[in-house]
């Protein structure tokens, strides 16, 4: 479904993605691991729209994305959550909602609101208040189910996990695999390597700008190289 | 006392009419500010197109003979829908030209082209008049209907121009607050002002978005403008200066990128003006004249910023996510 074959991306001189490749077909759950400064916020916001690469391609099906801007993406049904969640503060709850769900027509959203409420019902209690205001992990269900409204295909989501409880860690990954299995092909950046995984099919790890490891997730959960560095030995 | 209470109304009112001038002027540096955190300084030039298409589309009626025989309420309707289309146009293409293309360069860079391109559009425009008129001082022709008052009691009158002014502003207001708050479009324009990546991921066109924020706020400089030529009657290619650098402290007294606090902030400015031109020799025995004005007004700004530095109704602009 989406194929990235060859990316090189940089900010200004600095060379962030040196001649990346990989894919996720149809259906997949793909892990993209790496440590900090990989590069892995860079290959989301480079298939995403937000960057551009200096070469490189990122096909989607039949679409070249390189030649595309972030809003015409979206409405090719590839959706990116932001890492840092980047809620609108200003807006309520039910504004950042809609807001996902921009890029389409306004009559279809009704069932959407409601998916979103029943996987997350935290956020219908605070329909009314404002993003900013919401608590860390309140955030993140926002972001999560903001990416949802746009009725996304492909779902790039980056460290969904970032700062949350451990008990909230794991509804996260439940969510995201539950709505994995209903038909979204994601592609998912996480620092949590054993539990992003744990529900992966595949993963990716990047080291420096280049992938340097990839495989099923079950081979890569017992390889040495990403025990020692993502699994404390 | 009997004096200061005698001239009351007719201060208040002037004051009302030149805050609302203030509040048109100041939502353009403040919905620009809003979505790109950067001062358009050649807002003041884009006032002044307003102004500049008020008085010659006023000058082509006379001279065809129109002035007199049209309805006076189609003539201002068509003057202000001219002044904005003009002003707002001129806005968006200032955008493409000078500021688009040093979008993501240091923030001293599109300022000093925003200085440049006010620069520019006054000597343009002086350019264009002396050709065509051989004159850049240009007087509104007057429409007879704005020259006649309403009594109010025995006391106070009231300028049909200033029932112009009020009520197109409000009008203007109220088109602004629906756009902004009740319509996909305005949706777009907060999400932008919000965080412009964000909104990129949320299907939103940032470069449309921000052009139209381009469009609308100049436009509603132009229709300041048409409305300050309808009740100044002297326009030249310069007269934008002073209103633009008092719309501007309007916006940054109201709280800069925010667009209640810009209409706010045009009204205490525009008050606090009409009023220390009123009262400062009355209430000082002659010792500070109604020269003196701006010096009080600008000090009751600053004693402002001092205890609220982001403004009365300002928030920081731009929150990183958490
Ligand atoms: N806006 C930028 N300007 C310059 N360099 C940048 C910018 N954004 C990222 N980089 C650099 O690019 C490299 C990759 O960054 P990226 O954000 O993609 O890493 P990451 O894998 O997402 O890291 P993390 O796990 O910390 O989020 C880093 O060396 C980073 O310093
Ligand atoms: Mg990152």
């Amino acid at each position: 479904m989406l194929r990235v074959e060859g990316l090189h991306v940089y900010y200004g001189a600095i060379h962030a993605l040196k001649g990346i490749s990989f894919s996720v077909a149809e259906g997949e759950l793909v892990t993209l691991l790496g440590a900090n400064g990989a590069g892995k916020t860079t290959a989301l916001k480079t298939i995403s729209g937000l960057l551009r690469p200096r070469a490189g391609t990122v096909a989607l099906e039949e679409h070249a994305l390189e030649e595309l801007g972030p809003h015409e993406i979206v409405r090719l049904g590839v959706v990116h959550v932001p890492e840092g969640r980047k809620i609108f503060p200003r807006f309520t709850v039910l504004e950042n909602l809609k807001a996902g769900a921009y890029a389409r027509r306004a009559s279809s959203i009704r069932e959407d609101f409601d998916f979103v409420f029943t996987l997350f019902p935290r956020l219908k209690e605070r329909a009314r208040q404002m993003g900013g205001t919401l608590s860390g992990g309140e955030q993140q269900m926002l972001a999560i189910g903001r990416g949802l409204m746009a009725k996304p295909k492909l779902l790039l989501l980056d460290e969904p996990s970032m700062g949350l409880a451990p008990l909230l860690v794991e509804q996260i990954f439940a969510t995201i695999r539950a709505i994995n299995q209903q038909g979204v092909t994601i592609l998912l950046v996480e620092q949590n390597a054993a539990m992003a995984l744990s529900i992966s099919e595949r993963g990716y790890v990047l080291e420096t700008g280049t992938v340097i490891l990839e495989g099923k997730a079950s081979d890569l959960v017992t390889s040495d190289r990403v025990r020692q560095a993502y699994l404390g030995g | 006392m009997d004096l200061a209470l005698a001239i009351f109304p007719q201060v208040l009112m002037d004051g009302v009419v030149l805050g609302f001038m203030y509040a048109l002027i100041a939502l353009g540096y403040t919905m620009v500010y809003g979505v790109l955190e950067f001062i358009n300084f050649a807002h003041s030039e884009i006032f002044v197109i307003g102004a500049f298409v008020g008085v010659e589309v006023l000058l082509l009626l006379e001279a065809s003979g129109n002035l007199a025989a049209l309805h006076p309420a189609f003539i201002l309707v068509v003057l202000l829908f001219a002044g904005m289309a003009l002003s707002g146009l001129a806005a968006v293409g200032l955008e493409r030209v000078a500021y688009r293309p040093l979008r993501g360069a240091p923030r001293l860079v599109p300022l000093i082209s925003a200085i440049g391109a006010s620069f520019f559009l006054q000597d343009f425009i002086r350019f264009i008049e002396s050709l065509w008129r051989n004159t850049f001082y240009l007087t509104y022709p007057s429409i007879d209907v704005l020259e006649k008052t309403i009594s109010l009691g025995e006391a106070v009158t009231i300028p049909v121009k200033s029932i112009l002014v009020i009520a197109t502003a409000l009008a203007m207001l109220l088109a602004l607050y629906l756009l902004v708050n009740r319509t996909k479009v305005g949706t777009a324009i907060r999400a932008v002002a919000q965080d412009p990546d964000t909104a990129a991921l949320m299907g939103i066109h940032v470069n449309r978005i921000i052009a139209l924020t381009f469009f609308v706020g100049g436009s509603m400089g132009g229709a300041a403008g048409v409305l300050f030529g309808l009740h100044y009657s002297l326009v030249n290619p310069y007269a934008g200066f002073i209103p633009g650098l008092k719309a501007f402290t309007a916006a940054v007294l109201g709280g800069i990128g925010n667009i209640p606090g810009a209409v706010l902030g045009g009204m205490v400015l525009g008050l606090m003006e009409a009023f220390a031109a009123s009262y400062l020799s009355i209430l000082t025995s002659g010792a500070f004249g109604a020269e003196y004005k701006d010096v009080f007004a600008f000090v009751v700004l600053i004693l402002i910023l001092i205890f609220r530095p982001k403004g009365i109704l300002g928030e920081k602009v731009r929150e990183e996510g958490v």
